[in-house]
């Protein structure tokens, strides 16, 4: 692709909705010249910073670690700041730009996460320590760590979360992110309470709301798998006193060298 | 004053990174209960999660290979075998690192206690890349003469972030997310309280405390190419300088030596702890010349000056010849998967090169600011050069200047010391709330100041655009304040900022509405940008010798005899700032000054 | 709404499945009449083999098929990280239902057409 094809002036029709003055939202586009390596975060940066002040939008670290930037573009839930746009101006010169679906929009591309936050809450997202605490670190293997599959490389920006059917239809689901997290902590070896946690995601709206649509999986931006840990938690659950019962026995040597 | 306009709590901490959220979980564990976080965005945005080398901390898990020399591969330490770090060690690198200017007693505090955190990170569950036998594994970082970078694979900061936030949580600690604090209320060296907007609704409030804990952050986006996020504005240097309290060291800005090119995100230095090279556009490993011992593995400061001055004499890469390429292909295809796995994902999305075919381009970027608010081993804040306090004001972290770093930051030492020192602030706030601490009146009604204020702004309907200022004062910052600094790159700084906090005066919002005004909060940040980007300029202007990451270029040597001392600036009445100086605390006999060569 | 093949995929499973339930209750409204003799009972069976019957046979066979298919894909993910041929499992159920579905179909029409 050459410069030239880079610098034209594209269109971004941006989502614009501020309940305080708009009956319901609207479309407004605005033009942007390209430059090479232009993010849609970019792009919107441009416009708001010299055509339009009001155009809200969440953003912070612009390089895909602080989650801030998730929005729905050309009909998909990423970050905006991973985005280059000239990927996204195929047809017609034109990008689409809107919030995260299924949440209520507070103003553009900002949403309500109250209930994305407050199902992460559910999960009970902190380690649950034995209580046995040595003088230096617990001994994990890192065989364990690669078992968590990168889980904790989940950055919480929603992307999954709102692009789940489930979620559309049941507020009260507790989501990818949540159960994600909740993988995270249940195959913890450092974690004393895997019994627990497998009781409460095996409640009415845990993983059994999950019906492998897998939207999940193509939405996120890091490549995390949440519909492999949901179903890694469906078979523990189904076994989880065995499964809590081998927790207390890997726990007695949480303190001892792993062997080779 | 409503009172229904003013919110009440023990302790107010603003900033929700690793410093705030250790200071107010500590707090909460000793006993005080009502804490509570502002934070301008989400707690989990903090830019403390962008860290990606490490954490250190002499943990001796791990020494190099017998016989394979100071590249060459990393193994556990055998139970029972000699360890290979020291406390003393830890404290001479850092030291050095810091050119002398680091206060030696805060140093040895932080280093200390560095173990201590990071177990407790551990113990809280974090998730660390291991060793073989289980214990948390460590790397090789640029001016550590020890591997005692704690790291889980690329994303440490991470990780810490996340795992201390779910135990603020598990604490029930209070966040305010989304509100965005505009002013420090301090009367007669009382802290009152702060004032800030609920972005959501946009409503202003006065916020009263006991004490007000500043972990802001730093302030990267003063500077063209940065590491830094949006968010990095230097709102805590500003609203403290402007509410009476001293800032100490701002001359001394990092430039980390690999940002990635023309975007300037961070490519860890773990890249060269693993082994990668810093290559010309002649193919070279330049810092042969620069520090023929330590290569790539120099201090920040040194690699970036030795970066600049290869760019500038022409042998850089790229169409515009500011890059420098950084070789990592050597390291394979496993290594770079399982240590380096974010910063491979960056190179592709925005550099469209993949680190284990080809080389990354990468240039030096505004990375870390080591001057701040000064306080002592305890987060709480100076008023002067003298050592007395200010009462019921504590900060810690990047915002903060003990000063643990001085001149220069060595890597893995930022995730330290905002550890170490946001559990230190935490329990000294305790004990100054739990042995009586007074919730002091506000004089007047600034959170009526502040309405007035934005109205103004509102109001003003000139002529400028805020964005038009804040690009103006990164050229200038850039090429004026950056790595190599001069007299009359420095004057010609300080006029430009004048005049453009004279341009400041006569700008417009765009936006007006009260939901979500982040064009509001953006014009806030671009003042506190003019406020701190002068005291840099001034700062540097001021010291006349080359020390850590200050050079300059018409006074090139360091002067330990005019200038082993802190700068304190404050503001005086013309709004200008004020120089005083401020000792720096050695062990004579321990760690005295050397030439710091590498 | 966020579509995709997943999204397909599962409105279908659920369309299938809500429509073999009432295939069930129609089967069962037939068959019962078995109660109530034989005029009763021809009667109904007559109605539910009228040419429009016939379509919603077709129907019958696709909901099965597609139900019965999908029913096999889940379970193999359930057991096994398919994570990679997520897209092609979805297609490979929707164009295997078709076929099965057409082929079924045309047998249908074509028993009816020379005289059922």
């Amino acid at each position: 692709m050459s410069n030239n094809d880079i610098q034209r002036t594209v269109t971004v029709r941006i989502q614009r909705f501020n309940p305080d003055v708009d009956k319901k939202p609207h479309m407004q586009d605005y033009q942007v010249k390209m430059w090479p390596g232009m993010t849609i975060l970019d792009a919107l940066h441009e416009i708001k910073t010299h055509q339009d002040g009001s155009v809200t939008y969440r953003r912070s670290c612009r390089h895909g670690i602080c989650g801030s930037c998730a929005m729905h573009i050309n009909g998909r839930n990423t970050l905006a700041c991973k985005t280059p746009i000239i990927n996204e101006v195929q047809k017609n010169d034109t990008v689409t730009i809107g919030p995260l679906p299924y949440l209520p929009v507070i103003k553009d591309m900002v949403v309500d996460r109250t209930s994305f936050w407050e199902q992460y809450l559910r999960v009970k997202p902190w380690l649950l320590p034995p209580d046995d605490i040595p003088e230096k670190e617990f001994r994990m293997s890192q065989e364990e760590v690669d078992a968590l599959h990168d889980a904790e490389a989940c950055i919480m920006c929603g992307a999954c979360y709102s692009s789940c059917a489930v979620i559309g239809l049941n507020k009260k689901y507790l989501g990818p992110h949540a159960l994600l997290k909740a993988f995270l902590r249940v195959l913890d070896p450092r974690d004393t309470a895997p019994a627990e946690r497998l009781e409460i995601v095996s409640q009415a709206d845990g993983v059994a709301r999950c019906h492998t649509i897998f939207n999940c999986i193509d939405a996120c931006p890091k490549g995390l798998n949440p519909t492999q840990a949901i179903e890694t938690l469906r078979k523990l659950a189904q076994k989880r006193q065995q499964y809590e019962e081998a927790r207390r026995e890997r726990q007695k040597h949480l303190n001892e060298p792993i062997p080779s | 004053m409503q009172n229904s306009d003013v919110i009440t709590h023990d302790v107010i901490v603003v900033g929700a990174g690793l410093a705030g959220t250790w200071a107010a979980m500590t707090a909460a564990e000793n006993g005080v209960k009502d804490v509570a976080v502002l934070s301008k965005i989400h707690p989990l945005r903090s830019h403390s999660g962008a860290a990606q080398g490490g954490i250190a901390a002499v943990l001796n898990n791990v020494r190099p290979v017998a016989g394979t020399g100071p590249r060459g591969p990393l193994e556990q330490i055998p139970p029972g075998d000699d360890p290979v770090d020291s406390f003393d060690l830890h404290m001479f690198d850092t030291i050095k690192g810091s050119d002398w200017l680091g206060d030696q007693d805060a140093i040895e505090i932080m280093v200390k206690d560095a173990p201590d955190v990071v177990i407790q990170y551990e113990h809280m569950g974090c998730v660390f890349s291991r060793t073989k036998d289980g214990r948390i594994n460590q790397r090789r970082f640029g001016g550590h003469s020890a591997p005692r970078a704690n790291f889980s694979a690329d994303r440490t900061g991470h990780v810490l972030l996340h795992t201390i936030h779910e135990q603020a949580l598990f604490h029930n600690v209070k966040f305010y997310s989304e509100w965005y604090v505009m002013d420090l209320i301090i009367e007669d060296n009382i802290t009152r309280g702060v004032v800030a907007i609920n972005v959501l609704t946009g409503d202003i409030k006065m916020l009263r405390a006991k004490a007000v804990m500043f972990g802001t952050g730093g302030y990267g986006q003063a500077f063209k190419v940065t590491s830094n996020a949006y968010a990095n504005t230097g709102d805590g240097v500003a609203l403290a300088y402007n509410a009476g309290a001293p800032l100490m060291d701002m001359e001394f800005v990092q430039f980390h030596p690999t940002g990635l090119y023309r975007h300037g995100f961070l490519m860890t230095e773990a890249c060269r702890g693993e082994g990668g090279y810093l290559i010309n556009k002649l193919g070279e490993r330049f810092m042969k010349k620069y520090a023929p011992d330590k290569m790539e593995l120099a201090p920040r400061d040194l690699v970036s000056r030795s970066e600049q001055i290869e760019i500038n004499e022409g042998r850089g890469v790229m169409e515009d010849g500011q890059g420098i390429y950084l070789d990592m292909r050597h390291l394979g295809r496993e290594k770079i998967m399982s240590r380096l796995p974010e910063v491979r994902d960056l190179a592709i999305a925005f550099a469209h090169v993949d680190p284990i075919e080809d080389p990354v381009p990468i240039q030096p970027t505004a990375h870390y600011s080591m001057g701040g608010i000064p306080t002592t081993v305890d987060g709480e804040v100076l008023a002067n050069a003298n050592g007395d306090l200010i009462t019921g004001f504590y900060a810690a972290g990047e915002v903060s200047c003990v000063s643990v770093h001085g001149a220069n930051r060595l890597g893995t030492n930022s995730l330290l010391e905002a550890s170490v020192f946001g559990r230190r602030a935490g329990r000294a706030i305790a004990e100054f709330v739990k042995g009586g601490a007074k919730l002091h009146p506000v004089p007047g009604d600034p959170a009526e100041k502040n309405r007035k204020m934005v109205q103004q702004l509102f109001d003003n309907d000139g002529t400028e655009l805020v964005e038009d200022i804040v690009q103006d004062l990164k050229t200038t910052m850039t090429n004026k304040v950056g790595i190599f600094r001069d007299e009359e790159g420095l004057k010609s700084a300080l006029d430009d900022i004048h005049n453009l906090q004279e341009r400041f005066k006569n700008i417009r919002v765009m936006d007006k509405s009260k939901r979500f005004n982040t064009n509001l909060s953006m014009t806030l940040e671009a003042s506190h940008l003019l406020t701190f980007s002068e005291l840099i300029a001034a700062g540097a202007l001021n010291r006349q010798e080359s020390r850590g990451a200050h050079s300059r270029t018409d006074f090139p040597k360091r002067d330990d005899e005019s200038w082993l001392k802190h700068t304190m600036a404050h503001k005086d009445e013309d709004g200008r700032p004020k120089f005083s100086y401020k000792g720096v605390t050695i062990y004579w006999d321990r760690f005295p000054p050397q030439e710091r060569k590498y | 709404m966020y579509t995709s093949t997943g999204f397909i995929s599962w409105l279908l499973r659920r369309i299938s499945g809500v429509a073999l339930v009432l295939y069930l209750f129609t089967h069962l409204w037939v068959i019962g009449a078995a109660n109530s003799g034989t005029q009763v009972f021809n009667a109904r069976l007559d109605a539910v083999q009228t040419p429009i019957f016939k379509l919603f046979e077709i129907a019958l066979l696709a909901a099965v098929v597609y139900h019965a298919l999908d029913g096999i894909r889940l379970l193999l993910i359930h057991y096994f990280d398919l994570t990679e041929y997520r897209k092609t499992l979805f297609w490979a159920v929707f164009i295997v239902s078709a076929i099965l579905t057409l082929a079924g179909g045309i047998a249908i029409l074509a028993i009816m057409l020379n005289g059922g």
